[in-house]
């Protein structure tokens, strides 16, 4: 009090010099003003501006009129006139509450030996048209039509004596919901959870075609048992523009200004989308306390001074932008939109993404409009493909989208101009008329591009950098790892000599990627930390540590990748939409839900890849290889639950999916099908496993030279398979090549590596020794056992098979070892 | 408990009895808001008010039933310009003490009712600051003010009743016309 008291006494004081400066220039004649303001302005330009405004104003009748003209709405609207006793069939019983448009009476009335209740609103003068009555009946009877409980029936409606409209509304015996949340002392999750029902109440109406009009806190009433009610619903409409008559009470006046929406403040006409925007200022009320005013909330940095502006105090002013900043602030934001069609396009959208952040999903309320608007245009052309595969649109379209960002961050406007020439040309070429559908013509459309990038740039190597991290981009999203990294390499040489720096940061990036998709770990650790040496900004740090992250991941150390995926992917997902990208976000997301699976966070990791998923699908269509992989460890998950019939038809559709897009002999389904054939294996269809583990064995080895995962995982479920069948021959072939590349790849303790010990420890018992197999199981033991499902079990099982067998003096028995 | 008459409480105030002045403000206070209530029923919606009007119309109205003297109707428009004034700061003052408390919902729900129009409203709250403001820094812009604006008196008027130079009343006028009419400008 006593701090706003000096700075009031301080800002009085540099007023009254002002005034006496005012007055003394008033005193002179026009001239002789001017000259004296130019002799101020020497001193202070700002303090002259003040002084020639204010003798400006002083001529101005028509401003005064305008401020005067306040004055009398004021005094006219708070005058009342004394209730009348009786309306219609209904006794005034005592008032209950005052509107701008109305008054609100407790009344009751004696139908058929029962007493009903009803809230009576009576309009104040001059509201409500003559017509009235007529409209009354039609709309009574389209709001006749909602039946939730959560909305407050209309009863009935007439005119007063003194011509006054009236309205009889069932009464809800309840405190508004801004009262009742401050009352109650309301924790935020469940003042959200109150307003996700009046989403729904609101939506119901939707669905019926009613818009409400006028939501505000007190026409959301709350019970004493925690219910909502909404009140007034279509009351607006019935009192509002009358299209008949000629001078209508407006609804700008008639509605309660603060929680008009921009569209009913300028008297156009009104759609759900007002109510979106109406239910975004009563969420602003309900997480901050603050009334929602002029002007509109807008994101957060801007928020913080509209809450102090609503007159909260700036502790309070921060403490409720921290609640708001993050994802409620973003549905606020979306809620209230300026324009209509910005804004939710429905309650149900609205309420999705209540539901989504409650749930710690991405919201929808975050798409970056630019990104949308190339997305769609990506749309226009992929569905215009015709016979083309779907991969080399949805690639170009990944190019297309990786390139406007770069182009959003660097404003380089010439470069990314050229590449995008470039995709578009490619793209062209691509198109079916030229290569009269023949199969698959990626390869050769990307060759002819590189040998364009050869011819025309030598002398830009900056532009030739983009180029080739743009055609290095479209083939690792192929999976054609090898080209990848020829072209990636070509491009940081080119972007170094070019001084990109930004080319050079994402074509580090990316070769760290395709390494790590080469599983050549050590390669692409090093490439990451030369990536991380080059990244300036707060979101390429954050990319190259979640290429980390995986990377730790991938090398079987997911304890270590978790919080690091974890903390890469929040800072990112919380910088501002421009500077990031939403296929890296969802990327993100997917790395984290690999390490939560890996740690048997099984439903965690679930609703992160449905929601990467559902984000993937939004930009780069449902066919493109990344939205494959995340559906891939979808699969893998219903693997884990155990729920093979799902988990094969899952991995099913996988595998038929990649070898319609990305051909049959590709490296990606010859890992999907090794996995495919792990489920047969486990549904015991040993000859569909038999020959699905040996198409995708074929396919890994032809695509990939050298040691790889897949393949040794391929050759493992073999070895598998074949113990399982008693193929003991087979077992002993195949096993120790896995194991081998295993060795290559994997530092010991890794569970995977463990496991195929396992195999090998029942591969031993076999032939009676066990020994052999003890000393095997015992190195397995631990990172088998401290890993989530299957793997303990399994060494469980093997384990008690080793003690039988022990107890039965190593004498091999049956011949079905490991079941 | 029969009301005084006006002409009662005016020679009350010249005489300065204590609360004489309370008295008639309250009187007027009422009957500025009643008339114009009245105003606003009969003219459309999107037509101003003219203030001098309203002041006039409580005047003639007051004058009729309560009975005034021809030699007091000076002193009487004065006092009408003062309630209008003190209506407007009332008002200012309730909204800025919301302002204060953002916490205190059930209040700015009451002070909803007053709300008919936004521009109108924020216009009015702009001129209940920038007059308490005046009135701190110096009473008699206010003063005059009020009575050329308000009560719509003539300068020359004004200036027998403050016993002021017809200058000096133009110049305050003018001065507090300038610090109103900036005020409202930089906000809208």
């Amino acid at each position: 009090m006593s701090g706003s008291g000096e700075s009031n006494d301080a800002r009085h004081g540099d007023l009254s010099s002002i005034d006496a400066l005012l007055e003394e220039l008033l005193e002179l004649a026009r001239e002789q003003r001017s000259e004296r303001i130019e002799r101020i302005r020497r001193d202070s330009e700002q303090l002259a501006g003040t002084l020639e405004r204010l003798i400006l104003a002083a001529d101005d009748q028509q401003g005064l009129e305008k401020a005067l003209a306040g004055a009398f709405k004021l005094i006219a609207g708070s005058e009342r006139e004394p209730p009348p006793e009786q309306l219609g069939s209904w006794r005034l019983v005592r008032e209950i509450g005052q509107g701008g448009m109305a008054t609100v009476y407790l009344a009751e009335r004696t139908e058929a030996d029962f007493k009903q209740q009803a809230a009576v609103k009576l309009m104040h003068a001059g509201f409500g048209s003559a017509s009235i009555r007529e409209r009354f009946v039609r709309e009574r009877n389209i709001l006749a039509r909602l039946s939730d409980p959560r909305i407050a029936r209309l009863f009935d409606g007439g005119e007063s004596d003194d011509g006054r409209f009236w309205l009889a509304m069932e009464y809800v015996d309840g405190l508004p919901i801004d009262r009742y949340c401050k009352d109650a002392s309301v924790e935020l999750e469940q003042r959200l959870a109150l307003f996700e029902q009046v989403v729904s109440a609101v939506d119901h109406a939707h669905r019926h075609l009613i818009i409400h009009r006028d939501i505000k806190p007190s026409n959301v009433l709350v019970t004493a048992d925690g219910q909502v009610r909404l009140l007034d619903f279509g009351i607006a409409k019935l009192l509002g523009e009358d299209p008949e008559s000629e001078a209508p009470v407006t609804l700008t006046q008639a509605l309660t200004p603060r929680y008009a929406s921009p569209e009913q403040r300028a008297g156009e006409s009104v759609s759900t989308a007002s109510d979106v925007f109406q239910l975004g200022l009563l969420l602003f009320q309900l997480v901050t306390g603050c009334q929602p005013g002029s002007p509109l909330p807008r994101a957060s940095d801007a928020l913080r001074q509209r809450l102090q502006d609503q007159g909260c105090n700036r502790r309070e002013a921060d403490r409720q932008t921290r609640a708001l900043r993050g994802d409620l602030d973003h549905i606020i934001e979306r809620a209230t939109a300026l324009r209509p069609d910005d804004r939710y396009p429905s309650c149900e959208r609205l309420r999705a993404d209540l539901e989504y952040r409650r749930e710690g999903w991405p919201i929808t309320a975050r798409a970056n409009e630019r990104w949308y608007r190339l997305r769609r245009f990506v749309r226009r052309h992929r569905f215009a493909s015709g016979m083309l595969t779907v991969a080399v649109f949805a690639s170009l379209a990944y190019a297309l989208l990786a390139m406007e960002h770069s182009r959003a961050i660097q404003a380089e406007a010439d470069k990314a101009t050229a590449v995008r020439d470039f995709v578009i040309e490619l793209f062209q070429q691509a198109d079916p008329g030229h290569t009269l559908g023949e199969e698959l013509p990626v390869g050769r459309v990307l060759k002819r591009g590189r040998e364009r990038i050869e011819l025309a740039l030598h002398d830009q190597p900056a532009t030739r950098a983009e180029l080739l991290l743009t055609l290095g981009e479209l083939y690792q999203a192929l999976g054609e790892h090898a080209q990848s990294e020829s072209l990636l390499r070509e491009a940081i040489d080119s972007a170094v000599a070019g001084r990109n720096r930004d080319g050079e940061f994402r074509a580090r990036l990316a070769l760290a990627r395709v390494l790590g998709g080469e599983s050549r770990y050590p390669e692409a650790r090093q490439a990451a930390e030369t990536a991380l040496t080059s990244a300036r900004e707060t979101h390429e740090i954050a990319l190259v540590q979640a290429e980390q992250g995986y990377l730790l991941l991938k090398m079987g150390q997911p304890e270590e990748a978790e919080p690091i995926l974890r903390q890469s992917f929040q800072r990112y997902r919380k910088l501002p939409d421009h500077e990031i990208s939403r296929i890296e976000l969802s990327r993100m997301q997917t790395y984290l839900a690999y390490s939560e699976l890996i740690l048997g966070q099984t439903d965690d990791a679930e609703r992160q890849l449905l929601a990467a998923r559902e984000r993937f699908v939004a930009e780069l269509g449902p066919d493109h290889p990344e939205v494959q992989a995340v559906s891939y460890t979808l699969a893998r998950i219903s693997e884990l639950r155990g729920d093979w019939p799902r988990a094969a038809r899952e991995m099913r559709a996988v595998v038929d999916t990649e070898t319609r897009v990305l051909g049959a002999g590709h490296r990606e389904v010859g890992i999907s099908r090794t996995r495919l054939a792990h489920i047969l294996l486990a549904q015991e269809r040993w000859d569909e496993a038999t020959a699905e583990f040996s198409a995708a064995q074929a396919i890994l080895e032809a695509s990939t030279e050298g040691p790889q995962f897949f393949l040794a995982d391929n050759l493992k479920g073999q070895a598998e398979l074949a113990l399982a069948i008693g193929n003991y021959r087979e077992a002993e072939r195949i096993l120790p090549k896995a194991i081998a590349q295993f060795e290559v790849l994997l530092d010991w303790p890794d569970w995977r590596l463990a496991d195929a010990y396992r195999l090998k420890a029942t591969l031993y018992m076999a032939a009676g020794d066990c020994k052999g197999a003890r000393s095997l199981l015992d190195q397995a033991r631990d990172p088998m056992l401290i890993r989530p499902e299957p793997y303990p079990s399994r060494w469980q099982r093997a384990w008690e098979r080793l003690n039988e067998l022990e107890s039965a003096d190593c004498r091999p028995g049956g011949s079905h070892l490991d079941k | 408990m029969s009301e005084p008459d006006i002409g009662t409480l005016l020679a009350a105030i010249e005489r300065k009895e204590p609360g004489a002045w309370e008295q008639l403000m309250a009187l007027v206070y009422d009957d500025l808001r009643r008339i114009a209530h009245g105003q606003m029923r009969r003219i459309a919606p999107d037509q101003t008010l003219s203030t001098t009007i309203l002041v006039h119309e409580t005047f003639e109205k007051l004058a009729a039933s309560r009975g005034l003297r021809t030699d007091q109707h000076s002193e009487f428009y004065a006092l009408c310009a003062s309630a209008m004034r003190q209506i407007i700061i009332d008002h200012y003052r309730k909204r800025s003490a919301e302002k204060r408390s953002c916490k205190d919902l059930q209040q700015a729900a009451d002070l909803e009712v007053r709300r008919v129009n936004p521009e109108a409203d924020s216009a009015l709250d702009l001129l209940g600051s920038v007059l308490t403001e005046l009135l701190a820094r110096d009473p008699q812009l206010v003063e005059v003010f009020e009575m050329r604006y308000f009560a719509g008196m003539s300068e020359a008027e004004i200036a027998s009743r403050l016993g002021l130079s017809l200058r000096s009343v133009q110049r305050l006028a003018a001065r507090a016309r300038a610090w109103i009419v900036m005020t409202v400008e930089n906000a809208g």
